[in-house]
C-alpha cells in the first residue's frame, strides 16, 4: 500500500471531523476520495500530507509514518489543492525555476512541454493568472518531478469544462508511473479515469473497493410482481432502498454474482416474477449508499 | 547545508518581495548616514517607531511567505529542508538590517575622515544595545503568526503588557524605603537589568523555533513566545527588587573582575563640617539658609512624591562627606548610599534613603545628599535616647588614565582607549567612540581645570557582556573661555574595585548633641552674626570690560609728591581685604589702593579672562579709571605672575614691583616628580578638622581658633569674604570657586624675569623650623613625620630654585628672605613687611 491509515481520528474543539478512518490506497492505482462539501476529505489529505496531525490512530505513506516524513521524502510526493497559495509575487518562469532547485528529478523537458499544452505565459505573475491556468500552473508543479505519489485536492472544482479536460488529459498522461489519490465532491468528473474508489460521509469511510468489483456487484432491480407483496422480513443482505408500488418492487442489489442467480432469489420469495436488472453508474452507487446511510442513522 | 536550495529560497524570497527589502535596506542604512553626518536634526525624534515598524514588517511578511502554521502554504508539501529555509531568511534579514548599516557606517565614518581601523570596528560593532532584546521576540512573533495583522495584532498585546503591567508592581519609594528602579542606570547597572533577558529571550526563541519548524507544535511555540515575554519582563524588573543594594553589587563583584589585589583599608570617609544643616519640614519653604546649603550641594529639592507620609515635624538634613586616602586623581563614584539609625540594638531602627540620588558632582569628589526623618521616627528616637547614626556608602573606585587631545576638529586614536575628536564652537564638543575595549567611564576637562570636568555615563558592564557594542559619546565643555584651548585632557575610567565604607556620627542629626541640637519650635540654631568690616577703606566697583566688575578697595592716604601710589594685588583665592590691617598702616604715608582680581570675592565671576596677559589687563584698566599714571605694584601670592608680566611688558606704568612670598616659577610640568610628590604628601597628611559652629559667633571667637590651629590670623573683611559668615549652613566653610581659581592656575606661564627691568623687590617666607606642629597631627605617627619632612625639604628646594632664578634674570633685584614666617606673610610678618615695602618705595622716588 502506497498509503495507509488505521482508525484515525481528528477533531476540531467539540467538532469530530474524522471517525475512525482506516484508507489503503493500493500502488499504481487512481484513487478517487469521493464525498459532499465538508466530509472531511481535506483534512484527510492535509493528514496524509502531515500539515496536520492526527488525534488518535496511525498513517503511513510511501513506507513512513506521516509525521517522519522529511523533505526527502516530499521529493516524491506531488501535492496540488485548490487553496494552496505559490509565491504570488513571482512569475511563472521564475516559479518553477525556484522549484527546478528543489527536486533533484525536476525534468524540464516535461516542464516545458506541459507549459506549452496548457497555454501558459511564462513571463506572468501567479497573481496574475486566472484560477484555471494557477492550478495548471500548480499541476506543471506537482507532475514535472515524476512523483511515486500524487495527491490532489478538489483539483478540478470551478474549472470550465475546457480546462477540466485538459487538467485531466495531462493527468492522464502520467497515470502509468503515479500513484494518483484525487478528491472531489463531483463523481462524473472523474470516474472515468479512476481505478479506485472511496466514499466518505461525515468523517466516516462508506466503503472503499475497485470500480471494477463495485460496478460488479451493484444493479439497479426493477420486479414486475404477480401481485401485491409485501416485502420479504428480514430483508436479504445487500438489498438497499426497497420499494414496492403496487406490483412493482425496486431495490439496489449490492451483492449481485449472476443474474441467474438474482432471478432464483426474487423467485423464491414472490414467486413468479419478471425482473429488470441494469448495471448502475457510479454516481447512481454513490448516491443510493448514501441515501441509505441517512436511512440507517434515522433509525 | 544544500546551498543550491538555500540560494533558490533567497532568490523566491528576494524576488517576491523586493520593494519591501529594498525599502528597509534604505531605511536602515540611511538612518545611519543621517544621524552620522547629521544631515536631518528632525530624524533623531521619530526614527525609533518607524525602523521599529520597517523591521518588523519585513520580519513578518518573510518568515510568514513561508509560514508553518498557515495549512495552505506551497512550501509545506515541498522537499524544503527546515535548516535551508531557516538559514535563508536569517540571511536576508541578517544583511538587510546588519550588513547594510555596516556599509553604511563604513561610509559615513570614511565620509567624516575617520582612520580606516576606527571606520571599520565603529562598522561592525553593534550601537544598539536593545536590538538583541527585540529582534528574538519579532523573530518568534512572526513564526507563530500566519498573517501581518496576526503579527501585528500579537506585537501590540506584547508592548501593551510590557508597559502596563510593571506600573502598578513597582513602588513607589519613601523616605523609609531604599532606592529602587531609576537609580540602575545612574550607577551603571543598566546592564544587570537587560543581560539576562537578552540571554533567556534568544533561547526562548531557539525552543520556539525548533518547537515550529521541526516539531510542527505551533501551540506550543505560541506558548514560548508569552513566556519569552514574561520572563523578559521579570529580568527586567527583577534588578528592581533586589534588595538590599549589597546583594546587586556583590554580584556585580563577582561577575564583572576588579583589581583584587588593591589594599583599600586606607581610604575612609570624612564628614566636610561639625552638623548636618537641617530644618524642619514645615519650615522648608521658609529656610533661606537651609536652601543655601541645598544649593551649594547641587541638591535637588524633594517631590511631593517623597514627602506622602513624613508630617511638618520631620527632619530634613543634608549630609556632605568625602573620601579620602585614595590614591592620587582616583576618585570613586556612588554606588548607593543608606542612612541607618541604631538605638542601641545590633539592627538599625530606621533605614533611610536619599530624596534623590547625587550620584556625581563634577571633579569635586564630595558626595552629598539630603534626608528626611519622618516625624514618628524622631519622636521614637528621642524616647529611646541614645541614637547612632551610620551612612553606609558603596562606592565603585575608578583609576583614571589621561590624554591628551588637540581641539582641531580631527579624529585622534587614544591607544588602548578609543578614537575622540574635538571641535570649538560656542562650547567645546567632544566626540568619541569606543571600540572593543571600553572604558568604565570617560570626563574631558580643559587642562589644569579640574573643576571643568564633563562626565559621560558610567557603565559597569563585564567585558563579556559588551564586546558586540561600540560605544559612542557626546561632551560638552561648557565655558571653554576658562582656559586656552589648544588641547584638552580626555580621561578613561577603569574600575579598580568595589568599596562598602561607612561614617558613624552620635546623636540623631550626626553630630553632638550640645554643638548640633535639633531645630527648635522658634528656629534660630546661631547668633546673628557679630562680624563688621571696620578696616578704613572705600569700596568702589569697576568695570574693567563688558560685564566684569572689580572689587577695588581705597584706603585713601596721602598723595605724597615723593611717592608713588601703592596697588595691592592679593593671593589666589584671597580678596583685596587681606590687606585690611597692612594697608591703613601703609596709607600713613601713601596713597593705597587694594582690587580684587576677576573670579574672586565680590568680583564678578566670568567664564573667561583668566590668563595672566587679561588679569594683567584688568589691572591697568583699575589704574586708568583710578587715575593712577604710574604706581608701585604689591603682589602676594600668585599675584606674582600679573606683577612679572605688567612689569615686563608695561615698565612705563610702574615705578617697581613688590613680590610678597610672590617669585615662584609656578608653571611647573604637572609631570614634574617634584610636584607629583608633593600633591602626594598633601593627600596623605590627616585633614583638618571643620570649623565648628561656636568659632563663628564673632571675629574673636574665630581668631582664637584660628590661632589656636597654628593659622595666621586674618582680617575681620577677608574672614567675612572668605568662610561666609554671614550664612548658618554655609559657614566655615570656605567660598573659593574651584572652577575660576584652577583657571588662573592654570593659565600660568613661566616668569620671564628677564624682561623686567624695572626695580623689583622678593620678599620670601622661610618657616620656623620649630614652628608647632598643626594639633591634628600627631607627633608620634612616624610615617607623617617623614612626610611632613620630605614636603619640608622639597618645598626648600623649590623656593631656593626661585630665588636663584629671580636673582639671575631680574636686572635690578632686590630678595629679602624673612625667617619664622608663614606664606601669608601680609599677616605673620606684618611690621617687616611694611618696612620693607616703606623703603623700597622711598628708594624709588615719585
Amino acid at each position: 500500500m502506497i498509503i495507509a491509515t488505521h482508525h484515525v481520528a481528528k477533531r476540531f474543539g467539540r467538532f469530530e471531523a474524522i471517525e475512525d478512518l482506516s484508507l489503503s490506497v493500493p500502488e499504481g492505482s487512481v484513487f478517487a476520495l469521493i464525498g459532499p462539501n465538508g466530509t472531511g476529505k481535506t483534512t484527510t489529505i492535509r493528514m496524509l500530507m502531515n500539515i496536520l496531525r492526527p488525534d488518535r490512530g496511525d498513517i503511513t505513506v510511501l513506507g513512513t509514518p506521516s509525521h517522519r516524513l522529511t523533505s526527502k521524502d516530499f521529493e516524491r510526493i506531488g501535492y496540488v489543492s485548490e487553496s494552496q497559495t505559490p509565491p504570488e509575487g513571482l512569475t511563472l518562469a521564475q516559479y518553477f525555476d525556484y522549484l527546478r532547485k528543489l527536486y533533484p528529478r525536476w525534468d524540464r523537458g516535461l516542464e516545458q512541454e506541459l507549459c506549452e499544452q496548457f497555454e501558459l505565459p511564462p513571463a506572468r505573475k501567479i497573481k496574475h493568472l486566472s484560477h484555471g491556468m494557477r492550478l495548471k500552473s500548480l499541476l506543471i508543479g506537482a507532475l514535472a518531478f515524476r512523483p511515486k505519489l500524487l495527491v490532489l485536492d478538489e483539483p478540478l472544482s470551478g474549472l470550465d469544462t475546457l480546462v477540466r479536460d485538459e487538467v485531466v488529459n495531462g493527468l492522464l498522461q502520467q497515470a502509468a508511473d503515479t500513484t494518483i489519490l484525487i478528491s472531489s465532491h463531483e463523481l462524473s468528473e472523474i470516474e472515468s479515469f479512476t481505478t479506485h474508489v472511496a466514499f466518505m460521509q461525515n468523517g466516516r469511510l462508506l466503503l472503499q473497493e475497485s470500480i471494477e468489483s463495485l460496478q460488479s456487484r451493484f444493479r439497479d432491480v426493477s420486479v414486475t410482481l404477480s401481485a401485491v407483496k409485501e416485502l420479504p422480513q428480514p430483508l436479504p443482505e445487500g438489498w438497499l432502498l426497497p420499494a414496492v408500488a403496487g406490483h412493482r418492487l425496486r431495490f439496489i442489489n449490492s451483492n449481485h454474482e449472476s443474474d441467474g442467480q438474482l432471478h432464483q432469489q426474487l423467485t423464491r420469495h414472490f414467486g413468479a416474477v419478471k425482473v429488470e436488472c441494469e448495471p448502475m453508474p457510479l454516481r447512481a452507487i454513490a448516491n443510493a449508499l448514501m441515501q441509505q446511510r441517512k436511512r440507517n442513522l434515522k433509525r | 547545508m544544500n546551498f543550491r536550495i538555500l540560494g533558490a529560497i533567497l532568490k523566491k524570497d528576494v524576488l517576491s518581495l523586493y520593494p519591501l527589502v529594498l525599502l528597509t535596506t534604505l531605511l536602515f542604512a540611511g538612518d545611519v548616514i543621517v544621524i552620522r553626518l547629521e544631515l536631518l536634526p528632525l530624524w533623531e525624534s521619530f526614527r525609533m517607531p518607524v525602523l521599529l515598524l520597517a523591521g518588523a514588517t519585513l520580519i513578518l511578511t518573510l518568515v510568514q511567505l513561508d509560514s508553518r502554521v498557515s495549512l495552505v502554504d506551497d512550501w509545506l508539501c515541498r522537499p524544503v529542508p527546515c535548516k535551508e529555509l531557516l538559514t535563508a531568511k536569517l540571511a536576508l534579514l541578517f544583511a538587510v538590517i546588519y550588513l547594510s548599516r555596516v556599509f553604511a557606517t563604513l561610509i559615513a565614518d570614511l565620509i567624516l575622515r575617520h582612520s580606516l581601523a576606527e571606520s571599520l570596528l565603529d562598522a561592525v560593532l553593534l550601537q544598539d544595545r536593545l536590538l538583541l532584546l527585540v529582534l528574538p521576540l519579532l523573530l518568534l512573533t512572526a513564526v507563530v503568526t500566519h498573517t501581518l495583522v496576526q503579527g501585528f495584532g500579537v506585537l501590540m498585546a506584547v508592548f501593551l503588557c510590557v508597559f502596563m503591567i510593571p506600573t502598578p508592581i513597582v513602588q513607589a519609594p519613601d523616605p523609609l524605603h531604599p532606592a529602587i528602579g531609576h537609580e540602575l542606570s545612574g550607577v551603571g547597572m543598566d546592564w544587570l537589568g537587560t543581560t539576562p533577558a537578552k540571554v533567556v529571550a534568544i533561547l526562548l526563541v531557539v525552543l520556539g523555533l525548533w518547537l515550529v519548524y521541526w516539531r510542527r507544535a505551533v501551540l506550543q511555540a505560541r506558548l514560548v513566545l508569552a513566556l519569552t515575554v514574561l520572563m523578559t519582563l521579570f529580568f527586567v524588573l527583577l534588578p528592581m527588587w533586589l534588595l538590599p543594594w549589597p546583594t546587586v553589587f556583590s554580584l556585580q563583584t563577582r561577575l564583572a573582575s576588579a583589581v583584587a589585589s588593591l589594599d583599600t583599608h586606607g581610604i575612609y570617609l570624612r564628614n566636610t563640617r561639625v552638623c548636618f544643616p537641617a530644618t524642619q519640614l514645615g519650615n522648608l519653604a521658609t529656610d533661606a539658609a537651609f536652601t543655601a546649603a541645598r544649593q551649594l550641594n547641587g541638591l535637588q529639592p524633594w517631590t511631593d512624591e517623597d514627602l506622602r507620609d513624613s508630617g511638618p515635624e520631620s527632619i530634613a538634613f543634608l549630609t556632605s562627606i568625602e573620601p579620602r586616602g585614595l590614591p592620587l586623581d582616583w576618585r570613586v563614584k556612588l554606588n548607593y548610599v543608606q542612612a541607618d539609625y541604631y538605638a542601641g540594638g545590633p539592627t538599625p531602627l530606621y533605614s533611610l534613603r536619599p530624596a534623590t540620588y547625587n550620584t556625581d558632582t563634577a571633579g569635586g569628589g564630595s558626595l552629598a545628599h539630603a534626608w528626611v526623618l519622618p516625624a514618628r521616627s524622631v519622636q521614637a528616637l528621642k524616647d529611646k535616647g541614645a541614637a547612632a547614626l551610620q551612612l553606609r556608602y558603596s562606592l565603585t573606585l575608578l583609576e583614571p588614565h589621561q590624554f591628551s587631545l588637540p581641539v582641531d576638529g580631527k579624529r585622534h586614536e587614544l591607544p588602548g582607549h578609543g578614537y575622540c575628536s574635538a571641535i570649538l564652537n560656542r562650547t567645546l564638543d567632544v566626540e568619541c567612540f569606543g571600540g572593543s575595549h571600553e572604558p568604565a567611564q570617560i570626563s574631558v576637562e580643559l587642562n589644569g581645570i579640574p573643576a571643568s570636568r564633563v562626565f559621560g555615563i558610567l557603565d559597569l558592564a563585564p567585558a563579556w557582556v559588551q564586546w558586540p557594542y561600540g560605544k559612542h559619546v557626546q561632551l560638552e565643555i561648557n565655558s571653554p573661555g576658562l582656559a586656552q584651548h589648544e588641547t584638552i585632557t580626555v580621561t578613561s575610567w577603569e574600575v579598580a574595585a568595589y568599596l562598602n565604607k561607612s561614617l558613624n556620627a552620635p546623636g540623631i542629626l550626626g553630630a553632638d548633641p550640645r554643638t548640633c541640637p535639633l531645630p527648635t519650635a522658634d528656629g534660630a540654631r546661631f547668633q546673628k552674626s557679630r562680624w563688621r568690616d571696620s578696616a578704613p577703606h572705600e569700596t568702589n566697583s569697576i568695570s574693567v570690560e563688558e560685564g566684569v566688575r572689580l572689587e577695588v578697595l581705597d584706603f585713601g592716604g596721602s598723595r605724597s609728591p615723593n611717592s608713588l601710589p601703592l596697588l595691592l594685588l592679593p593671593g589666589l583665592g584671597a580678596t583685596a581685604h587681606s590687606y585690611d590691617e597692612l594697608a591703613p598702616l601703609l596709607a600713613k604715608k601713601h596713597r593705597v589702593v587694594a582690587m580684587t582680581r576677576r573670579g574672586t570675592g565680590d568680583s564678578s565671576k566670568p567664564d573667561f579672562g583668566f590668563d595672566t596677559p587679561r588679569l594683567a589687563q584688568d589691572v591697568l584698566q583699575v589704574m586708568d579709571v583710578m587715575g593712577f599714571e604710574r604706581v608701585v605694584l604689591v603682589g602676594h601670592s600668585i599675584a606674582g605672575e600679573e606683577l612679572t608680566w605688567l612689569g615686563g611688558h608695561h615698565p612705563e606704568r610702574f615705578g617697581g614691583l613688590v613680590y610678597l612670598d610672590a617669585a615662584y616659577d609656578r608653571s611647573a610640568d604637572p609631570a614634574d616628580p617634584a610636584a607629583i610628590r608633593l600633591r602626594e604628601i598633601a593627600r596623605l597628611l590627616p585633614p583638618e578638622p571643620p570649623i565648628p559652629p561656636e568659632a563663628l559667633a564673632n571675629y574673636d571667637a574665630m581668631t582664637k581658633t584660628l590661632l589656636e590651629r597654628g593659622h595666621v590670623r586674618l582680617p575681620e573683611g577677608e574672614l567675612i569674604e572668605f568662610l561666609r559668615v554671614n550664612s548658618p549652613f554655609l559657614a566655615g566653610i570656605p567660598s573659593i570657586d574651584g572652577r575660576t581659581q584652577q583657571a588662573i592656575s592654570a593659565a600660568i606661564q613661566k616668569p620671564d624675569y628677564a624682561a623686567v627691568k624695572i626695580p623689583a623687590l622678593a620678599i620670601y617666607a622661610f618657616a620656623d623650623p620649630n614652628a608647632p606642629l598643626s594639633p591634628w597631627f600627631d607627633p608620634s605617627d612616624k610615617a607623617l613625620m617623614a612626610n611632613l619632612a620630605e614636603r619640608a625639604r622639597i618645598s626648600d628646594t623649590m623656593r631656593r630654585e626661585s630665588i636663584e632664578l629671580f636673582r639671575r634674570n631680574v636686572e635690578q633685584e632686590q630678595v629679602l628672605e624673612m625667617q619664622n614666617a608663614t606664606h601669608y606673610i601680609i599677616q605673620s610678618n606684618q611690621n617687616e613687611v611694611l618696612e620693607a615695602i616703606e623703603r623700597f618705595a622711598g628708594e624709588l622716588g615719585p
